[in-house]
């Protein structure tokens, strides 16, 4: 084999092994997500009627996929906000380099997703009645309305867990203070982000 | 934006939308018409109503028009926002947020063509907003799918990144139309459609 061509397969081979370790933690964190959901819905409607938990079911599972979609969706504006201060900071850093700190980064949401799920199916939370579920204010967080007292914790504890990771990978091809303020910033953005959305859509303007 | 790929996001957005109007709707007649071989009443059914007006408001509908006319404003807002947001979420926000959007309609249609409701009422309920509402959804939506491309650019070939993203922002005038066509819609659903809905009994 000659020269030329073993570099070509190594290169091959490293990117392959690049784009696996990249999306490994999604994978892990889908499958980690969708036992949870199941889990947690299965408990939840368990004392409907077969032809209200159908419904039910169902919302639950749109509104939980488009709730996980989301949040995939703003890992990107994560690494975008990343990439912009970095690059207000004058470090020459590629963005491919901070799309894969986001993604090994994404292995804190992983773990969430998985503690999540292993919650569930250890204490499963207690079921609900429909018109309970129907008359609860608008403003209600998700832990109240699934009964899960940990979910809230749970989320702020891979959060922190994410932003650390995405530091300490950023911190190795930038400079820290900049890495820090690059992390600090981004989570700044999304936060505001799904802050203004989300009161737009709960106050009356 | 080149016609071209304003003709194709448009094409994206309205096949998201229709999918999932289809598919909302296909379960709810066919949860319904489990429930109609059991012979046991739908709860859900009774609180099927439009997909953007806020319960809470249609509660108060009557003493306080401006209220419910800011909540279906902030409501549909936020929407238009989640759509748009499509630009910095590698489009995901946008596919998903139209999808919900037309699998939460098609199974309110769904519902109420299950309980008895006739196609021309429904329809009376939802045109005369839902025409400016969901083209200015589908018009973000068309907007939000360009952040596919701006995310390969990104990665890709960074240095034409800012030059992508220029272009994006001056497609600012449709934006805001689209949000112009949201605040007529929602005066339209709150002088229009909530009392042609009261005076036919019928919760929106």
């Amino acid at each position: 084999m000659s020269t030329r061509v073993m570099a070509t397969n190594s290169l091959r081979h490293s990117r392959l092994v690049a784009i696996v370790g990249a999306g490994a933690p999604w994978v892990l964190w889908l499958i980690g997500l969708t036992v949870m959901t199941v889990a947690a819905t299965e408990s939840l409607f368990s004392d409907s009627p077969p032809e209200v938990a159908v419904i039910a079911t169902f919302a639950t599972y749109v509104t939980a996929a488009t709730v996980a979609f989301l949040l995939a969706g703003f890992m990107f504006l994560f690494a975008l906000s990343c990439s912009l201060m970095l690059s207000w900071l004058k470090e020459s850093v590629r963005p491919t380099i901070v799309a894969r700190a986001v993604c090994l980064a994404f292995w804190a949401m992983a773990a969430n997703a998985w503690a999540g799920a292993v919650f569930v199916l250890v204490e499963p939370p207690p079921a609900i009645d429909i018109n309970e579920l129907l008359a609860m204010p608008a403003g209600d967080s998700a832990e109240d309305i699934l009964g899960l007292p940990w979910l809230d914790e749970l989320q702020y504890v891979s959060a922190i867990a994410f932003v650390v990771a995405c530091f300490a990978v950023l911190s190795k091809h930038v400079k820290r203070l900049h890495a820090l303020l690059a992390v600090l910033f981004a989570s700044a953005t999304v936060t505001f982000v799904t802050a203004a959305i989300g009161w737009l859509g709960n106050t009356r303007l | 934006m080149e016609r071209n790929l304003w003709i194709r996001n448009l094409s994206i957005a309205v096949t998201l939308w229709t999918t999932g109007s289809l598919l909302g709707f296909g379960f709810a007649t066919h949860a319904r018409s489990n429930e109609d071989n059991q012979g046991q009443p739908i709860v859900a059914i009774e609180e099927a109503r439009e997909p953007s007006v806020p319960a809470a408001s249609v509660k108060q509908a009557s003493p306080a028009g401006k209220d419910l006319y800011f909540g279906i404003l902030g409501r549909n807002l936020s929407v238009y926002a989640w759509l748009l947001c499509g630009l910095v979420s590698l489009g995901i926000s946008t596919v998903v947020v139209t999808l919900f959007n037309g699998i939460y309609l098609g199974q309110t249609l769904g519902l109420a063509s299950a309980s008895g409701a006739e196609a021309r009422s429904m329809a009376w309920l939802l045109l005369p907003h839902g025409i400016l509402e969901v083209s200015a959804f589908l018009l973000a939506a068309a907007v939000g799918i360009l952040g596919f491309r701006l995310a390969r650019l990104w990665l890709t070939n960074p240095t034409h990144f800012p030059v992508a993203v220029r272009g994006v922002a001056r497609l600012w005038p449709m934006a805001a139309l689209g949000a112009a066509a949201l605040i007529v819609a929602a005066g339209i659903e709150t002088f229009v459609t909530v009392p042609l809905a009261q005076s036919q009994g019928a919760t929106p």
